[in-house]
């Protein structure tokens, strides 16, 4: 009797972390889907301004931080990674770390006339 | 021994099928959350909120966020200054100036004298021809922002992302 009293709280326990497990994949792969387009239309809506090349290209993050917050709600975070594509180097990293995955990349060909481009890896959320 | 065989048998069984029920009930549980995000938007509204603020000389120009602003000081008489920084940022305006204040994405509008004609207020200045939106168009005493959100609803309630354009603007939908 014992031993199916264990059994059965042992099993109990496995049913509840599977399901546990099953709701929690079922409920984060919706998620990522969002993330890709918000990030591409406030991406797309900020490449048609001046101010957001400027502040890339001049590695000002102050400048990045208040442009993207004057862009999103309050209530969501963004996470922006500029990079040298041609030196493959991080040029700037700004905003909240937690949104680091599930970026979108959009390569920059320039700014002011001159061939200098700029990948810019980019996510906007919830988070932080 | 048989007693327990049977027991653990029966106990198999048993928890079994309450795994699937777990399974049914975690799925349709599932189903309902993402049906209540997808439901439809009750106010779709500009990403970013600004709001104005009248203090002691000239007006203060606020968000919950600090966000670059662009702000439009129109005078009763058609003039017009321009203001550039980060909120909270005071702006030197009379209480017969209208103030129209910019982000990228949003606008607010702070009520003036009546102003004769008729002026198009952009991120810019006031121009001529219609501008990047958002902008306003200032008349007498009434004014209109473009794009205007109302009935938005209707059009979006299948779009899954919580930003989206509407008639060239970013919109923020918040569902309920």
């Amino acid at each position: 009797m014992n031993f199916t009293l264990d059994s059965c709280i042992a099993v109990l326990i496995l049913t509840v972390s599977l399901t546990y497990l099953i709701h929690i994949t079922m409920t984060v792969v919706p998620n990522t889907q969002h993330h890709y387009d918000d990030s591409l239309i406030i991406l797309g809506r900020l490449l048609r301004y001046y101010d957001i090349q400027a502040a890339i290209y001049t590695n000002n993050s102050e400048s990045v931080d208040v442009i993207m917050y004057s862009t999103i709600s309050h209530l969501h975070s963004y996470y922006l990674v500029v990079i040298d594509p041609e030196k493959e180097t991080v040029v700037l990293i700004c905003g909240t770390p937690t949104l680091s995955s599930y970026l979108v990349s959009i390569t920059i060909p320039g700014w002011n006339g001159t061939l200098n481009p700029r990948t810019l890896c980019f996510r906007v959320g919830v988070g932080g | 021994m048989e007693y327990s065989l049977d027991a653990i048998v029966s106990f198999l069984i048993f928890v079994s099928m309450l795994m699937v029920v777990f399974i049914i009930m975690t799925s349709l549980v599932t189903v309902l959350a993402t049906k209540l995000a997808l439901s439809p938007y009750h106010s779709p509204a500009f990403p970013t909120s600004l709001r104005v603020v009248k203090v002691r000389e000239g007006y203060l120009i606020d968000s919950p966020s600090r966000c670059l602003v662009t702000c439009v000081i129109i005078k009763p008489e058609g003039t017009y200054q321009m203001y550039h920084g980060i909120t909270p940022i005071r702006i030197p305006a009379k209480p017969s100036d209208w103030i129209v204040a910019f982000t990228y994405t949003s606008v607010i509008v702070k009520v003036g004298a009546i102003i004769h004609g008729r002026l198009i207020v952009s991120k810019y200045g006031v121009v001529k021809s219609n501008p990047l939106k958002p902008y306003v168009v200032v008349e007498g005493s009434s004014y209109q922002v473009i794009p205007n959100l109302e009935g938005v609803s209707k059009s979006i309630q299948m779009s899954k992302s919580v930003y989206f354009i509407h008639n060239g603007t970013i919109v923020l939908g918040v569902r309920g």
